[in-house]
């Protein structure tokens, strides 16, 4: 028995190898030049940042599929082939990708820790106010848009050690994709400046909009702080409906990216609306208004001013 | 070493990460599944699987080994539901689901005092394309470990399967060896759930051992052939989930089932056709 | 003549099932190197006496010896067959590695049947006439081949006591013969045999004693001063309706 256990062993590896070369070899449309640089992004928002800085010179993929949360991800085969072919790495940090540890897990069995760059790097990190929580970090700096300038610096930065040849192009499309963000940063300030400063008061179902509160003169509200947290928990729910009712709320929000039911309890009770959907950790379907970093801001930006002017 | 292998078969180290996970979790499963499907303790995997929550949160709170914790709250699980069935006539299967159930209530509101922001059921529900060489080191201990134990104890356990009742009459000490697969089950559950996920490791430790039943005459026929099919299916489903791009898991546990529902068919010892044909 | 240690000793025996009693207050010496038949009306407790000294049963008091000695060391000594129906016949095991397990018994914790033990074993499946199905799945046998099987297996155990469960119930005659002869030469080797009987025939072919129970003990003695009709309808009551029994013992006529 064991003389035939080790032959089928050995027929095991031989067939594992022959279809691994079928799929390292895979039809991939083979669009792909081999001088193109294979940069992989960990979500939507930061793979749009990383198309518009490279441009045509590198190939993206974004690993958490549009809709979906980045804090908790099961990965698929694709995204392990994808990294470990990856000249880069581009990932949020400040606590997102940490659910079940998938990210460094990812990386480790990859090999790929030092290919991986961190784009929070010059962002002054916000913090968790739940008690015990404190030390840390709330992941969702991009909705200030200049944490999101601040991102694509260190992509522009990091890009540019890999592939120095064409610094001169990734400059130029940094200082373009730069000043778009800072007429949407102060389309952003025009438009919540027409928002009575009484009424500034966003409710969402994750705390995810610290610094964008900060950023434009808000006060987040949410159901839940984060993500992994538990979610719609009787403690919460009073609480959330409480700030509503004391404050005459006007208007809810819910992410694309979460389980809406607990938002639409909330609403049920309170009789407050859900105003629109809003975008915190992921990008909206290519062909659809939000679709990139920039028009999913202004659509935060936009749907908020109108719900809360009512 | 994994790197060798790695540039020698031309195959990615992530994939073979996750081949040689299934491999391992297929042969352990395949050896620890026959006693659990013949002892008609296939829902024990399911239930220690949720049982060990508490296990992982008392651990974390009293900075002792995971590992270590869980597997024994596995175990208290164990013996609790042998309690519940035999002081009363609630049957297995029903002591089985109250204790899996409180259990893994247990655990939540443990989990929630340990106020770690890390997710720990994190340990509980991996994923086996990002199995560190840390833990599959430590799952092929478990499982020469595993195997070293069946071999040890092997004539006890295969009359304690077979017959309990004249196993107890010669004066075997049953209750030692049904707790001691216990243990064992705990100990590969854990550390199977942080790797690969609960999906799998509760189809591998039936599916593989079910198909073998379908086909042998020997009981250690059964082991090795379910082992041998336990890994295979393992194999064969990581290489399809990449080549389709599928969870990975998920695909080994269909490919699993597949190779069942043909051996359902076609095996003389179920008759599936009525041949009349009986097993030599 | 044997001497006052060469028996089992029986004392204070109850056992209750789920809260009623099943066996009440026995009490026997049974000496060694008799075949013994244990009878009795259904649910009299003839199967859960012979449980209860073993063990597979709880009593709730009782104490039990062999030779002076507590039951529970004597255990491997004794070779149990229970009743056919008990076991899981879908096991994946063969005849020849059934017997085996009877080897089990007296061999020591990491140790393996060896050469000897699976000699043995191919004499203990002549001895019963089954060495043609040795290889056979054990679900594929006749009732009275299965039973061969696990007489056989009780012969692997070279034990010096023998309990049986019923070993004669929906057995062909072939088998029946081949078992009968078979205890009969281990009476003669000096083995004591207790046999849980399913109804009254053969008593006087096949048992040098007899217990009748019926959830306590009705009598115990030789078959031929104790199988008597008025022992019968003691432990029978009116369930037999009119009863004779011819031969041995008193004949009453109604």
């Amino acid at each position: 028995m064991k003389k035939q256990m080790i032959g089928v062993f050995i027929a095991l590896m031989v067939i594992l190898s022959a279809c691994s070369d079928t799929t390292s070899n895979s039809t991939e449309a083979s669009t792909t030049p081999e001088d193109k640089l294979k940069i992989v992004a960990t979500y939507s928002v930061i793979a749009d940042m990383v198309e518009n800085v490279a441009g045509d010179k590198a190939e993206v993929y974004s690993m958490v599929p549009i809709g979906t949360d980045p804090h908790m991800y099961d990965p698929l085969p694709q995204d392990t082939k994808k990294i470990s072919e990856a000249d880069l790495v581009f990932y949020n940090g400040l606590n997102l990708e940490t659910g079940k540890g998938w990210f460094q897990d990812l990386l480790k069995v990859t090999n790929k820790t030092d290919a991986a760059f961190v784009v929070s790097e010059e962002v002054t990190p916000m913090y968790l106010s739940e008690a015990g929580k404190e030390t840390q970090e709330d992941p969702h700096a991009w909705l200030d848009i200049q944490n999101g300038i601040k991102y694509v610096d260190i992509i522009t930065k990091r890009i540019i050690e890999k592939d120095p040849e064409n610094e001169q192009y990734y400059l130029d499309n940094q200082a373009a994709y730069v000043t778009k963000l800072e007429e949407a940063d102060q389309y952003a300030k025009d438009q919540i400046a027409k928002v009575p400063a009484e009424k500034r008061i966003l409710v969402t179902s994750e705390g995810a909009f610290k610094y964008f509160s900060k950023a434009y003169g808000f006060e987040a509200a949410y159901i839940w702080e984060i993500n992994t947290d538990s979610q719609g928990t009787p403690d919460q729910m009073n609480r959330i409906i409480d700030i509503i009712r004391t404050n005459q709320i006007p208007a809810l929000f819910v992410e694309t990216s979460v389980n809406p039911k607990t938002m639409e309890t909330v609403s049920t009770e309170t009789g407050a609306p859900i105003h629109s959907k809003i975008f915190t950790d992921s990008l909206a379907k290519k062909g659809e208004d939000g679709d990139t970093y920039i028009t999913m801001v202004k659509w935060n930006i936009d749907k908020v001013t109108e719900g809360l002017s009512q | 070493m994994i790197n060798m292998l790695s540039t020698w078969l031309d195959i990615p180290v992530y994939a073979l990460n996750a081949g040689l996970s299934a491999i391992i979790l297929g042969i352990v499963s395949g050896v620890l599944g026959s006693f659990i499907v013949l002892r008609k303790m296939s829902l024990m995997g399911d239930a220690l699987s949720h049982a060990v929550l508490p296990g992982v949160a008392i651990s974390y709170i009293l900075g002792i080994n995971v590992l270590l914790g869980a597997s024994v709250f596995g175990l208290i699980a164990a013996i609790l539901i042998q309690f519940i069935t035999n002081r009363s006539t609630i049957k297995s299967d029903t002591s089985i689901g109250i204790v899996l159930s409180s259990f893994f209530a247990l655990g939540i509101v443990l989990i929630t005092f340990a106020k770690s922001g890390l997710d720990l059921t994190h340990i509980l529900f991996g994923n086996i394309l990002a199995v560190p060489q840390s833990e599959l080191a430590q799952s092929f201990i478990i499982m020469l470990a595993v195997i070293a134990v069946v071999s040890l104890f092997y004539k006890e356990l295969l009359i304690s399967s077979f017959d309990p009742v004249v196993s107890k009459a010669y004066g075997l000490n049953t209750n030692f060896y049904h707790y001691l697969l216990m243990l064992l089950l705990s100990v590969v559950t854990v550390s199977s759930l942080s790797q690969v996920g609960i999906v799998l490791v509760i189809a591998m430790l039936v599916i593989p051992a079910a198909t073998s039943y379908l086909w042998t005459n020997k009981l250690l026929h059964m082991i090795i052939f379910a082992s041998i099919y336990g890994a295979v299916s393992g194999v064969v489903g990581v290489i399809l989930s990449f080549e389709f791009n599928l969870p990975t898991s998920a695909t080994i546990v269909l490919v699993g089932v597949s190779g069942f529902a043909i051996s359902f068919i076609l095996s003389p010892k179920n008759n599936f056709f009525k041949k009349g044909l009986k097993a030599q | 003549m044997k001497g006052r240690k060469t028996m089992i000793q029986i004392s204070q025996l109850n056992v209750d099932y789920f809260g009623n009693p099943a066996l009440q207050n026995v009490d026997i010496d049974i000496p060694l190197g008799y075949t013994i038949g244990i009878i009795g009306p259904n649910g009299a407790g003839k199967s859960t006496f012979i449980k209860s000294l073993l063990g597979v049963i709880k009593k709730r008091t009782g104490n039990v010896t062999v030779n002076g000695t507590s039951i529970a060391q004597e255990k491997k000594n004794i070779a149990y067959v229970p009743q056919k129906s008990d076991v899981d016949l879908t096991f994946p095991i063969t005849v020849r590695d059934t017997i085996l397990t009877g080897t089990y018994p007296k061999l020591k914790l990491f140790r393996r049947p060896g050469k000897k033990e699976k000699a043995y074993v191919d004499h203990c499946m002549e001895l019963v006439d089954i060495a043609d199905l040795a290889n056979k799945q054990i679900s594929n046998l006749s009732g009275g081949q299965l039973q061969r099987v696990f007489i056989a297996r009780a012969l692997a155990q070279q034990a010096d006591i023998f309990f049986l469960d019923e070993p004669f119930v929906g057995i062909d005659l072939v088998s029946e013969r081949i078992i009968v002869d078979l205890l009969k030469k281990l009476r003669e080797e000096g083995k004591t045999i207790l046999i849980v009987h399913h109804d009254l025939h053969e008593v006087e072919e096949y048992f040098d004693k007899i217990i009748i129970l019926n959830k306590k003990l009705v009598a115990f003695g030789d078959v031929s001063s104790t199988f008597t009709t008025k022992n019968i309808q003691a432990a029978y009551g009116s369930s037999l309706g009119n009863i004779q029994i011819k031969g041995l013992g008193d004949v009453q006529n109604d």
